[in-house]
């Protein structure tokens, strides 16, 4: 039996395709409708009010208190995942003689948070975070404070916690793909700059910088989806309190429609949000197709 | 730097960066130390001026306790019969379309990749309000068919573009020599593309067993009965009582991550370089 090679990738492709419409697009269409409808689950009444979800939630300050956290959440949390990320794969990038395994060892270790649960994560801030925990114990001990702070429920500290807790447990990712680039960059570069009495720094300005800008470019797009979608680590450290503190999006999103029970809004607050990280994904894609292409 | 010769120099940098490596990876995996650290220990350790990093005395108790509990023994069950099952359908699936899509050019390929990408930038939050909605209707609501169903959305597309970098390092000419010695495209593929690929496929299986097993938000919102709750939702539900007995927390927490760390170790090479050459194009 011969097919043509077109047919038989199509054919390939279908069984994953056909499921992946079933559990993505589908629903996607379906809370798209539903975003044009007062639905209060309660009533079980659905009545179709065309833009009036949107244009009642564009008016309230909740929503915009909420995009101006997840706004502040994605740019620090950007920032210290690409400047952290790069500093320590710069770091790992080094290489003794004899310290090959070590170096190697390192980079396994340091992946480990990425590995582990939100939810785990979640808990093992809390505890370290916690009034007694062992974060204000060394503090208070070292004497640089005096009364125990509430890092997760102060309104002014509970952001930069639950920022810490994102950045700490998606930064290896950042560091695994950085080393990667740094890695894959022909080392007769180095040789020649070296050769012609560059000096490490300019080593590092007109080599290694110019050559991992493309990547921090598409990591800093994955990351600004990423945390614009976050969810599990603020909803089980903070809950998206004190007063709102923390209240990202997506919270706002699952508050509206499984505490107040009323779904048609909380579709139109999720749609909009998609169309937020929408953007951001377009630019992101077209780079990578580019790059397949090429 | 005259008193010092090159070679002396050469050392002295190796324990600056070696010094510098260490205090890096301590900061970073001190949460995930501590964690160890207060499962080991008695309640009355926990919250201490100034911490004891290393517990005066050491117990098991506490994991004693989490294994001795049934609805933490039942939450294991879910989590790895649905991880498990996530995990194997969506390679295998994913497998069959990573070939056809390392394998041959067709129409709409690319569009078909781009597809599958922008599938991962829907925010899971606005997904799970259509699933929660869809699944009380059908029926599947609080099953584990709705919730293999609806992890599959994150799994499907990572593992097929992962799998496809695997399988475009196998040479075509090995599929070519297969089909002349009589091998049908299926056979070829079982015969020989899966069995070179295999640490690949090991790898991205027990990646999509990792995203399944740590996902939070859909196994909380579409199930509600204590027999199918997940791990993580169980660890959650702990987090939001008033007293939390942070000892067994801990220890669940230790029990909860550590099989697939270890797993992790032991294909690290192969985890790499799927991410960074299937998964996203850098």
């Amino acid at each position: 039996m011969k097919y043509k090679p077109s047919i038989v990738g199509w054919l390939a492709v279908i069984p994953l395709a056909m499921s992946l419409i079933l559990v993505t697009t589908v629903p996607l269409c379906y809370v798209f409708i539903l975003s044009f409808y007062r639905y209060y689950l309660p009533e079980k009444i659905q009545s179709f009010i065309g833009l009036l979800n949107y244009l009642e939630i564009l008016k309230t300050r909740e929503f915009w208190h909420s995009f101006s956290v997840t706004i502040v959440f994605c740019g620090c949390v950007i920032f210290f995942h690409l400047a952290l990320g790069l500093s320590i794969a710069l770091l790992l990038n080094q290489r003794f003689p004899g310290l090959e395994k070590v170096r190697r060892f390192f980079r396994a270790l340091i992946m480990t948070p990425w590995l582990i649960a939100g939810a785990v994560a979640a808990s093992i801030w809390l505890v370290l975070f916690h009034p007694f925990g062992a974060v204000n114990s060394m503090l208070m001990s070292s004497h640089l404070l005096k009364r125990p702070l509430i890092w997760l429920g102060d309104y002014r500290l509970a952001l930069p916690s639950v920022i810490g807790l994102y950045v700490w447990r998606n930064l290896p990712f950042f560091i695994i793909i950085l080393l990667a680039t740094i890695e894959s960059i022909p080392q007769e570069l180095y040789e020649a700059a070296s050769i012609d009495g560059a000096s490490k720094i300019n080593q590092f300005l007109y080599i290694t910088f110019p050559y991992v800008v493309p990547t921090l470019l598409t990591l800093g797009m994955i990351d600004t989806i990423w945390s614009f979608i976050q969810f599990d680590l603020i909803f089980l450290t903070t809950g998206g309190g004190p007063a709102g503190a923390t209240q990202n999006l997506p919270l706002l999103v699952y508050y509206t429609a499984f505490e107040d029970l009323t779904f048609g809004k909380a579709a139109a607050q999720g749609i909009l949000t998609f169309l937020f990280t929408l953007t951001f994904a377009i630019f992101y894609i077209k780079l990578s197709v580019q790059r397949e292409s090429e | 730097m005259r008193g010092l010769s090159k070679n002396s120099m050469i050392n002295i940098k190796k324990y600056v960066w070696l010094t510098a490596c260490i205090v890096v990876i301590t900061i970073i995996l001190l949460p995930i130390f501590w964690m160890c650290s207060i499962a080991i220990r008695e309640s009355g350790e926990v919250f201490t001026i100034p911490p004891h990093w290393i517990p005066e005395k050491i117990t098991l108790v506490a994991f004693k306790r989490v294994l001795n509990d049934p609805v933490f023994a039942q939450a294991v069950v879910n989590s790895v019969f649905v991880s498990l099952s996530v995990a194997l359908i969506s390679v295998f699936l994913s497998a069959i379309a990573g070939y056809g899509l390392s394998r041959f050019k067709f129409k709409g390929k690319n569009t078909f990749i781009v597809y599958m990408l922008s599938t991962q930038m829907i925010p899971p939050v606005l997904l799970v309000l259509p699933y929660y909605l869809i699944l009380r209707k059908t029926g599947i609501y609080d099953t584990y068919a709705g919730l293999i169903m609806t992890y599959l959305t994150f799994t499907l597309p990572f593992c097929a573009l992962i799998l496809r970098g695997f399988f475009a390092n196998i040479p075509v000419d090995l599929d070519e020599a297969a089909l002349i010695d009589g091998c049908s495209r299926l056979g070829a593929f079982f015969r020989i593309i899966l069995p070179l690929s295999l640490p690949g496929v090991i790898a991205t299986t027990l990646f999509s067993f990792l995203v399944a097993w740590n996902q939070y938000l859909f196994a909380l919102v579409l199930t509600s009965s204590a027999n199918r709750r997940m791990l993580t939702v169980l660890i959650g539900a702990k987090l939001g009582q008033y007293n939390i007995f942070w000892n067994d927390l801990m220890a669940i927490d230790v029990i909860v991550c550590f099989p697939l760390i270890a797993g992790f170790f032991l294909l690290q090479k192969y985890f790499v370089r799927g991410i960074t050459a299937g998964a996203i194009k850098i």
